[in-house]
């Protein structure tokens, strides 16, 4: 299958995909405030023409690319192009004070591919066992599954956890909308036939990150400084193999962290980057040089966040359990590319899934090339002002929505969505929980309520499966811990 | 802090407040409705109905915002900001509502160009050919390429 796999990547149109994905990811990527996630999520609807393997390649490029391009405006310019190069910030930007920006962009690059190569070879390795285990989990087990998942997202997913738990509930809330999936009957409706197919992925999807997005800015209206913004000069750099064997230890360690929390669902990849920084910080000889332009501090983190991608492609593809905001987005896409990510997928569809993982591996050779040639361009591309970005926003938002069914309602649906997510973005309400509890929900509640319904209304069901129990047991004992944990940090702060 | 600020840093009431509140009432009027939104026919009491699933997520939600807003009543809350900043967002918003709303009648072309003049205007965009030449020409560029490259059948 593998190398039937490879053979359906030998068309030309696969490599004007992944080179379109990766450039455009570098530039829009390099823009604060459009991460990954935006820029998918408006691209979408330029897929709808393509065979499924080029378009996948396409949106795939683009998340690779953003992740890198984030931490161009960070090195350059101390503003992160993303949440997750913030860390990169610390000893990127001090670097390219000191004239060595190209010299840390470098480092950002080869250390981006790393971890990149790295997640997708553990991808490729995990997704399909896993896929193979779960064909043979019932609605009782993959109902825990899910709890579990939602629990993973509300306790571990940073920040405070009973507001992860309200936009969790939010999100599930916002799926009842529509037919119920066991009975047919409508629910929310108030009497509309459109609502009838509920509120749809991808037009919540623009609406929260790209709408809201354009309602956050508005509501600020920058004065338009990022033109102000001093790019320092570069000079000529080279960043060797033997400089990056150097930091082999770093690199392995950060993509580790960084493969293994992706695949923690609703964590992303600003934790792992913070995680990978301290550890490489701490394990250092020369722990004074970290925040003053250690190679090594753009390395660890950049490595991290990129092997996310990887990770969080893992229960996303084998489970259809998206691990963060911009997978939920890929799921979508999958989705609409007539490829349901789950257990069947890697059954049903298996060549075009590996040919697609395949890419993604791959991908790194353009990558590294395209890195290369485009930052110089992508640091120009800092300088757009909002009052002419966003605008443009704008029509591809309404485009986006519009085009997933050709119809008004899902442009309306968009649009409401972008309020909500706007209120939420002002309050300091996390939008991701929202994003994945508005996708598990409906398979939570099917599961949960097939389970219920085989053993006639008893739940005894969901404690004579070893399986759903010790997912119930595993999901017991993070909550307790995690409890344990809050009791024995608000004693020592007292004591203190 | 400007002049017309609704409230200061660090206030009692904010967005934080504003916004559970809002979730409260919503999930309490979800609650409320349930038995009008959610029919439930006789061959659905064999298990849980439609309604068994929603009135968890829906109660649950009302009492962890409801523990929210009382556990947080005296930290200092997100303040809601300029007023100014309220209007400018209320007033695209309604701008691309009402571009939406014309959309079926003039098309997607000038329902989308007049949502981006709006907000290329809220951001303070007064010259002409960047307000409105820009969004046209993006506009224009995105309904042919929707149309001719994506055949989406666009209003």
């Amino acid at each position: 299958m593998l190398l039937d796999a490879f053979l359906a990547l030998l068309d030309i149109w696969v490599l004007i995909a992944a080179i379109c994905g990766i450039a455009t990811g570098v530039v829009i990527g390099a823009i604060p405030g459009l991460g990954p996630t935006m820029a998918i999520a408006l691209l979408i609807p330029a897929t709808f023409a393509m065979q499924p393997i080029p378009a996948m390649i396409l949106l795939l490029g683009v998340y690779q690319g953003a992740i890198f391009g984030g931490s161009i405006s960070a090195i350059l310019l101390n503003v992160p192009g993303t949440p997750s190069s913030a860390a990169t910030a610390i000893d990127g930007y001090p670097m390219a004070r000191r004239g060595q920006g190209g010299k840390a962009l470098r480092i950002a690059l080869y250390a981006s591919v790393f971890g990149n190569v790295f997640s997708c070879l553990i991808l490729i390795a995990l997704a399909q066992p896993l896929a193979s285990l779960a064909l043979n989990f019932g609605p009782a087990e993959m109902a825990t599954l899910m709890l579990f998942a939602l629990s993973v997202i509300v306790l571990f997913g940073g920040g405070a956890r009973m507001d992860a738990a309200i936009m969790v509930l939010v999100g599930v809330c916002a799926g009842i909308v529509g037919l119920d999936p066991i009975g047919g009957t409508p629910r929310f409706t108030f009497g509309s036939f459109e609502a009838e197919n509920g509120l749809q992925l991808i037009p919540v999807l623009v609406g929260l990150f790209a709408m809201s997005e354009v309602f956050l800015q508005l509501f600020q209206r920058p004065n338009d400084g990022t033109g102000a913004h001093e790019i320092p000069e570069l000079l000529p750099s080279k960043v060797g193999l033997l400089d990056m064997w150097r930091m082999r230890a770093t690199l392995l360690v950060s993509s580790a962290i960084g493969t293994f929390v992706g695949i923690l669902p609703g964590i992303g990849s600003t934790v792992p980057a913070f995680m990978s920084y301290s550890l490489a910080r701490s394990r250092s000889r020369e722990q004074e040089s970290f925040g003053n332009g250690a190679p090594e501090g753009v390395a660890a983190p950049e490595a991290a966040n990129n092997a996310v991608t990887g990770g969080a492609l893992v229960p996303t593809l084998a489970l259809g359990i998206p691990g963060d905001a911009v997978t939920a987005v890929i799921l979508g896409a999958f989705m609409l590319q007539g490829l349901p990510p789950g257990p069947f997928l890697f059954r049903d569809h298996g060549v075009e899934v590996y040919a697609i993982l395949e890419a993604l591996l791959l991908s790194s050779i353009p990558t590294v090339i395209i890195g290369l040639l485009v930052f110089r361009v992508a640091v120009h591309v800092i300088r757009i002002r909002p009052r002419h970005l966003f605008p443009a926003i704008t029509i591809l938002a309404l485009l986006g929505a519009f085009s997933v069914n050709n119809s008004l309602f899902d442009v309306w649906v968009m649009l409401g969505t972008g309020f909500v997510g706007y209120l939420f973005r002002r309050s300091g309400f996390p939008l991701p929980p929202l994003l994945i509890g508005l996708i598990l929900g409906k398979p939570l509640e099917q599961s949960l309520r097939q389970a219920l319904l085989t053993s006639g209304g008893s739940v005894k069901i969901f404690f004579v499966s070893p399986l759903a129990l010790g997912f119930l047991a595993i999901t017991a004992l993070c909550l307790i811990g995690v409890i344990i944990f809050q009791l024995r940090a608000r004693a020592d702060r007292k004591r203190a | 802090m400007t002049k017309g600020d609704g409230h200061k840093a660090g206030a009692l009431i904010g967005t934080q407040t504003l916004t559970s509140s809002l979730l409260l009432v919503g999930a309490i009027a979800g609650l409320v409705l349930l038995k009008s939104q959610v029919p439930v026919f006789g061959f659905d009491d064999t298990g849980p109905t439609a309604r068994f699933f929603p009135r968890i997520v829906l109660g649950l939600l009302a009492l962890i915002v409801l523990t929210r807003l009382i556990l947080n009543r005296r930290r200092p809350d997100e303040p809601l900001g300029p007023v100014s900043g309220w209007i400018r967002v209320a007033a695209t918003a309604i701008a691309i509502a009402v571009g939406l709303g014309l959309m079926p009648t003039i098309g997607f072309f000038a329902g989308a160009a007049m949502a981006g003049f709006a907000t290329a205007l809220a951001f303070g965009e007064r010259r002409l050919l960047f307000s409105a030449g820009l969004t046209l020409a993006v506009a224009a560029s995105v309904t042919y390429f929707a149309r001719d490259w994506l055949n989406i059948p666009l209003p």
